[in-house]
């Protein structure tokens, strides 16, 4: 792959997963109720006060990650931040998924884009735990990926030998911390 | 790209750019900012009372820590009296009254949760509107006598339709399939908020609560039946020639129910005598010592994850593990039982629909029958 496509492969995954964290964020934030029922219905070992505190703040992390993400705003905070937070999902979707709980995973609201009223199938396929849990692998995957593509460009761009190289293609593809830090 | 991170180096790189406190500050700033808005929100989630009814904690909890030494109860005594609060347990009784909502100011009111047994009475009296939140399969494969569908998410055109038949100020009761669903609670919330509805229901037990009680009161009118028929021979257990399968085992769209099901104990007699069944008494140990079925072991509802291991022992998973408690429609056993199937993986534990009390009833004719052992 030539640093170019690659360039632009990166900017592209890294506004998708910002979208996708901003929508599964509204999603919670316009009914943070049934944003709780979801969680509850994880049935997860944690006392209800402590779930209640990650119904509140679960959508304001993944609304300030994917803004981060689509401004492109200290992209390796938000892409720990985001590698955190997938991690939490695989192991909630995953222990549901094992344990076959037939529950809604409260990811995604497909009636937020418009698409409200023949959406019921594409709706309960997006929200089942085993599709989300193979979905959140994706991402995690995704992030991870962007994770380590921006700390070598960091680590890249901090030695002095391979300075002509790092910013011959950071010229060109986007996503360099570095020329970010002056903001 | 000829210098690559090594799996070390990945978190030396990234201790390095300084991602990690800076992810950290963004957590912190969504703590700040989620209780901020939540504080100012009309929807918010409310910290103090409960939104979602916690399933009912089992009497009496400590007093199996009270070392209680109780007299020798002599058997003709035990059986001659059955207790009040055994009566009281038969008959199906509303454990309260559901909160009156008719003065609710017209904003919001968030729903509460409700069991069958609270909904039942109204029901019966048509005061309350059923909403059954599952799909249409699901609705038509069964589903609680009376009840409207309401399809959780609804459309707009169905919301409406439902809001034109029935006014704000109805009491809606929404129920899915068990304490596993969620539809219920989602569709409570909607039909409060956006639609306005002032005193909504959700019913926690759900369609697999209802079809429970349907069992027990199934097992109560067994027990009348058994009680009026004339003593037959002695050795007979009552009504043992036809034992009514509980409608339990209805599971209209394919979902995997992991609640423990009801056993009859004309049912669980004779593989008691087998050894096909391990009774288990889920009362306090108060209430065991008083006496017992004969050949229970003690395993109160809320013992801990250690004490069940050590009283179960090794005993295969496929044992049939059959749970008791006081009196028929006493909690325990359920729960016991249900625990059991989930964090224990004993699928095959079941609870007992009737109580020690109506065993006792029920033994009263045999010659053989002793409370204590």
């Amino acid at each position: 792959m030539t640093p170019l496509a690659r360039g632009r492969l990166e900017v592209a995954l890294r506004v998708l997963l910002g979208l996708l964290l901003l929508w599964a964020s509204v999603s919670k934030l316009a009914n943070p109720t049934a944003a709780l029922a979801s969680i509850y219905a994880y049935d997860l070992p944690l006392p209800h006060a402590l779930l209640k505190v990650v119904a509140v703040v679960l959508p304001w992390v993944e609304l300030i990650c994917g803004l981060m993400l689509v401004a492109n705003h200290k992209p390796l905070a938000a892409l720990t931040c985001g590698s955190a937070l997938l991690l939490v999902f695989l192991l909630a979707t995953g222990q549901a998924w094992a344990r076959g709980l037939r529950i809604a995973c409260g990811c995604f609201d497909l009636a937020l884009l418009g698409f409200g009223k023949h959406a019921e199938a594409a709706q309960a396929f997006l929200e089942s735990v085993g599709v989300a849990f193979v979905r959140n692998l994706l991402l995690a995957a995704g992030f991870l990926w962007l994770l380590r593509a921006g700390l070598k460009q960091t680590s890249v761009a901090a030695s002095p030998i391979s300075q002509a190289s790092s910013t011959s293609t950071s010229a060109v593809s986007n996503p360099s911390p570095r020329r970010k830090r002056r903001s | 790209m000829k210098i690559d991170i090594k799996a070390g180096g990945f978190w030396r790189a990234l201790l390095g750019a300084g991602a990690i406190p800076q992810a950290l500050a963004v957590v912190a700033l969504s703590c700040v900012l989620g209780l901020a808005y939540n504080a100012a929100s009309p929807v918010g989630i409310r910290w103090s009372e409960s939104d979602k009814a916690e399933p009912a904690k089992p009497a009496a909890p400590l007093a199996t820590l009270a070392p209680v030494v109780s007299p020798p109860v002599a058997a003709t005594n035990a059986v001659a009296e059955p207790t009040n609060q055994s009566l009281a347990a038969v008959v199906p009784v509303p454990s309260q009254p559901p909160p009156a909502a008719l003065a609710a100011p017209p904003q919001y009111v968030p729903p509460t949760g409700t069991t069958w047994a609270e909904v039942e009475p109204l029901a019966l009296k048509g005061a309350v509107v059923l909403v059954d939140a599952r799909g249409r399969a699901a609705y038509d494969a069964g589903h609680i006598p009376g009840a409207v569908l309401l399809p959780e998410p609804p459309s707009a055109e169905e919301l409406a339709a439902f809001r034109a038949q029935y006014p704000t100020n109805s009491h809606l009761v929404v129920y899915c399939s068990s304490t596993s669903c969620s539809l219920s609670f989602k569709l409570a919330h909607r039909l409060a908020r956006e639609a306005g509805y002032t005193f909504v229901q959700y019913m926690t037990g759900g369609y697999l609560d209802w079809q429970r009680e349907q069992a027990l009161k199934q097992g109560a009118s067994n027990q009348v039946a058994a009680a009026a028929a004339p003593a037959q021979a002695a050795e007979m257990p009552p009504q043992d020639t036809a034992p009514v399968t509980p409608p339990i085992a209805a599971n209209p769209d394919g979902e995997k129910l992991d609640n423990a099901l009801p056993i009859m104990w004309a049912q669980a007699k004779p593989m008691l005598a087998t050894g096909q069944v391990l009774l288990v008494d889920a009362r306090p140990k108060a209430d065991y010592d008083a006496g017992h079925i004969p050949g229970a072991l003690w395993l109160p509802a809320d013992a801990s994850g250690e004490v069940v291991r050590q009283i179960l022992g090794d005993r295969p998973k496929t044992t049939r593990v059959v749970a008791y408690c006081g009196s028929m429609g006493c909690p325990q056993a359920f729960q016991l039982a249900t625990r059991l199937v989930r964090e224990f993986s004993f699928p095959n534990a079941q609870f007992m629909l009737e109580g020690y009390a109506e065993w006792r009833r029920a033994e009263a004719n045999q010659p053989q029958a002793g409370g204590a052992k």
